[in-house]
């Protein structure tokens, strides 16, 4: 009789712990610390005899074989794979025996568990039926996962050459065994036990239970927003991943057709790394995304069709998981290389869980294979939380900084809106300034009009009879003034835009008859000059009225033969500004008539009315007058365009009163 | 052979002032007149003149109208716009139309016969707005790159009768003659007529985009 005496150590329990405390949010446990909080410190000091050996008996009878056992290692053997053929109408059976005193078990009650046993067992105690996992028949069910505990009663128990027998079962030749198998007091059976179905059955059931609500969230968003293929993917993940844990915890196949659910069982592994594929594609745009899942898809279905028609089961399982191989190392490589092109948050923690969850595969193969114990359970179900909470994360992330796009959208809308509408807001007074600017334009053309049609044909009618009656008579120069006062108002309407030299050369085109029928020879020398950007329209009636008195005066009071218009840039004290200078060779200032005099009175008003200096004197070589206006390109700050109009128009007022009789005869 | 004349005018002292002035020269006569719009389209139509004076401020109509199917029927036949007092935005209008010259309608009468030599000749009178009109419509970097642009001189000699310089002064500035600044000016005046028909299309498009704002 072989046993091994053995301290129970809940290795890798802590981990789970750690996990579960995260996932499910409950709050830590004081006593936690470095060791099962299942145990109380007696429990763990105690003894339990492990079982790694024990008599196995391959007769398939109905009662314990009394013959042909054989010392055997138990643990994840599988007995009769070439030994018993496969008949789906019948089960296998296999016993095993192992022995015990009652002094190697401690005092107090005792009790048996196996970690698993695949498929059902019935348990005796020195020759009697303790224990079974099924009632009556031939019930198909699992036992692959579970951990089995039962009391060893008192009664039955002797001092020493204790046998306790099992029968096992299974539909499958391949599939039969028996885990682990301890004899020990019953609390530290228990507490062991309770452990072990935590973590092997009830802990996938919570994952489920977690998963199929995260699953139908993803599920209802997506029925939502259908074209959120991402979503999609999420919550198929979701389902397979909560269809393939079910094997974890099921007592028995969840339809009729046991074969065909175990088949589907592994080939879930391989399906599940289809769809994470296809979850992972669409998360970074892979394209010929729909063309590799088709593929993976054909490959999904053939293996079925191979389990199916294959009977070993063994290997079936062995195809489905060596094709899951090259999916996940696919899949791994493309979140790696997702999380180095684009190393967020959310990349990572991806790239983190799903490598995980391929460790935690690597894992339960190995716990599978009894290649090693590790966490003594299967960590795939809870590896399937790890990877749904970090598409969680990653979807839920994305999410969330699509909404702060769009919020950040709607402020760039909101800065596009109000630049829209400044811009309408400009463009409307710049419509405005337009409106303004044709209604002044066309009461412009109005007024013209008027004077056109009224005013100067009766003016140019009235001449003409005037001329008639007598071409030397009074009235004949009232109206060529009055004519010629109507052109140099309307040519201060002219759009001149400040050029000075432009309205000197309208001027020339009304005084030029005036001067040529006075016998006044004009020189003209006006040079290209800036524009002044105050000469709008009533101060160009101003500067042409100067330049009209200067003109009057000439051909009136002067006697002169020449008159010289100058237009050139000049500084004055040491400002710019634009110089124009009428010099005739006539009697000069002194020889002329007083009203000559007045008339520089009201031109050097309206000139201060505009900021400008007029400045008389000698003509060239001393003879003649000259009367120069100069224009500033600024003006000073005190003369606004009010003040200069209304000092113009006073200038306007006085200078009516000594022109007028003037002309008059 | 006399230049023949047609005259539209609606004030009769202007258009007997006018009918008295051209038959006097000599070699100028009037060979139709017009009083208003509805006279002036068939004498238009007929045609058989060498020489238009087309007042625009007729009571039944417009007289750009009237110079642009002249322009268009009679092509050989030259324009002059009469006018009062020398409107420069109607003048410029009106040789957009087509119209090579200008007359004012009150002292300036008197020129009307060396006026319609001139145009005949192949000058164009011109004032400093309208030359400044023209710097502004042929500044090269104003508007499309099809429009045609100014030649050096061109500018020059508009720049110089912007500020009021006479043809005379001109010619005798730059060394050409009088008669070929009037030239330069006729030329400018059929470059503003052709250019003025594929602005009004820009106009009207801008017009549109002002509305749809």
């Amino acid at each position: 009789m072989a046993f091994r005496a053995a301290l129970f150590r809940p290795r890798g329990g802590f981990l789970l712990l750690a996990f579960l405390v995260l996932v499910l949010g409950g709050p830590a446990r004081s006593e936690t610390t470095g060791a099962s909080p299942f145990l109380d410190r007696h429990v763990q000091t105690g003894t339990l005899l492990d079982y790694r050996q024990a008599e196995v008996n391959l007769s398939q009878t109905s009662e314990i074989p009394k013959t042909g056992w054989e010392q055997k290692p138990i643990t994840g053997q599988r007995l009769l794979r070439d030994v018993v053929p496969y008949n789906p109408d019948k089960n296998v059976t296999a016993w095993y025996r192992v022995r015990f005193s009652r002094s190697d078990a401690g005092p107090g009650p005792l009790a048996f568990e196996t970690d698993h046993t695949a498929e059902r067992i019935v348990v005796y105690l020195n020759g009697v039926d303790i224990y079974r996992s099924f009632g009556v028949g031939d019930r198909f069910e699992y036992g692959w996962n579970k951990p089995r505990m039962g009391l060893l009663p008192e009664a039955l128990l002797r001092e020493d050459g204790n046998e306790l027998v099992l029968r096992v079962d299974a539909a499958y030749p391949a599939a039969l065994r028996v885990g682990d198998l301890r004899v020990g007091g019953f609390d530290a059976i228990r507490a062991a036990h309770e452990w072990r179905r935590l973590t092997r059955v009830e802990g996938p059931k919570v994952v489920n239970g977690v998963l199929a609500i995260l699953t139908l969230a993803i599920l209802l968003f997506w029925s939502v927003r259908p074209q959120e293929s991402i979503f999609g993917w999420m919550g198929l993940v979701g389902v397979v991943w909560f269809a393939r844990n079910i094997h974890y915890y099921a007592d028995a196949p969840l339809f009729n057709n046991g074969d065909l659910f175990w088949s589907l069982t592994h080939l879930s592994l391989f399906v599940l790394m289809v769809v994470i594929y296809g979850f992972v594609a669409a998360f970074i745009e892979l394209p010929n995304r729909r063309r590799v899942v088709g593929f993976l898809g054909l490959c999904a279905l053939a293996i079925l069709l191979l389990h199916i028609s294959f009977t070993d089961l063994i290997f079936g399982m062995t195809l489905s998981y060596l094709a899951c191989i090259p999916v996940s190392l696919w899949v791994i490589w493309l979140f790696m290389r997702h999380a180095i092109v684009n190393p967020r948050l959310d990349s990572l923690v991806m790239f983190v869980a799903i490598t995980t969850a391929f460790l935690f595969s690597v894992h339960d193969l190995g716990l599978m294979a009894r290649t090693w114990d590790g966490a003594e359970f299967y960590l795939q179900p809870y590896g399937g939380l790890i990877v749904y909470s970090a598409f969680c994360f990653a979807v839920g992330r994305r999410v969330l900084l699509a909404l702060t796009k769009v919020e950040g959208m709607n402020e760039e809308l909101a800065v596009q809106v109000s630049e829209a509408t400044r811009e309408l807001r400009e463009s409307e007074a710049a419509r405005r300034q337009l409106e303004v600017s044709a209604a002044v334009e066309q009461e412009r053309s109005r007024l013209m009009r008027e004077i056109h049609d009224g005013i100067g044909s009766n003016l140019v009618t009235a001449l003409a009879v005037a001329r008639r009656q007598d071409e030397q008579g009074p009235s004949v120069g009232i109206l060529k003034r009055s004519i010629s006062d109507l052109k140099i108002a309307i040519d201060s309407l002219e759009p001149s835009e400040g050029d000075v030299s432009l309205v000197l050369g309208s001027f020339r085109q009304r005084t030029q008859a005036d001067l040529e029928q006075a016998g006044i020879a004009l020189k003209w020398n006006v040079d290209a000059i800036p524009p002044l950007d105050w000469l709008d329209a009533p101060n160009t009636l101003q500067v042409l009225r100067i330049f009209q008195e200067v003109v009057t005066n000439v051909i009136k009071h002067a006697a002169a033969t020449e008159i010289e218009v100058r237009c050139r840039a000049e500084f004055r004290n040491g400002l710019p500004g634009v110089l124009v200078e009428f010099s005739d060779n006539g009697v000069g200032l002194k020889g002329s008539a007083p009203a000559a005099g007045k008339g520089i009175v009201n031109m050097t008003a309206r000139a201060e009315a505009l900021n400008a200096q007029l400045t008389t004197g000698s003509g060239k070589n001393g003879a003649g007058t000259s009367v120069a206006l100069w224009l500033p390109y600024r003006r000073t700050a005190a003369a606004t365009d009010s003040m200069s109009t209304e000092r113009a128009s006073a200038a306007e007022a006085t200078s009516e009163r000594p022109r007028k009789p003037e002309s008059l005869p | 052979m006399a230049i023949r004349t047609a005259v539209i005018e609606d004030d009769p002292a202007v258009l007997a002032q006018l009918t008295r002035l051209i038959d006097a020269s000599g070699d100028v006569e009037v060979s139709h007149t017009a009083r208003n719009y509805a006279e002036g389209v068939k004498l238009v139509r007929a045609g058989g003149y060498d020489v238009l004076m087309c007042d625009l401020g007729l009571p039944d109509g417009s007289g750009i109208d009237l110079i642009r199917s002249s322009v268009s029927l009679h092509p050989a036949a030259d324009v002059i716009v009469v006018t009062m007092f020398a409107d420069h935005k109607k003048v410029l209008d009106s040789i957009k139309a087509g119209a090579k010259g200008y007359l004012l309608k009150d002292e300036n009468l008197e020129d009307c016969v060396q006026g319609i030599r001139e145009i005949r000749r192949g000058g164009s009178p011109i004032n400093p707005f309208i030359a400044r009109k023209l710097l502004e419509r042929f500044r090269p970097d104003t508007s499309d790159a099809q429009q045609e642009v100014l030649s050096e001189r061109e500018t020059e000699v508009l720049g110089l009768l912007a500020r009021g310089y006479s043809y005379g002064e001109i010619a005798t500035l730059l060394g050409i003659s009088a008669q070929t600044v009037g030239t330069y000016v006729k030329r400018l005046y059929r470059k503003l007529e052709v250019g003025s028909r594929s602005e009004a299309v820009f106009e009207a498009s801008s017009r549109g985009l002002l509305n749809g704002l």
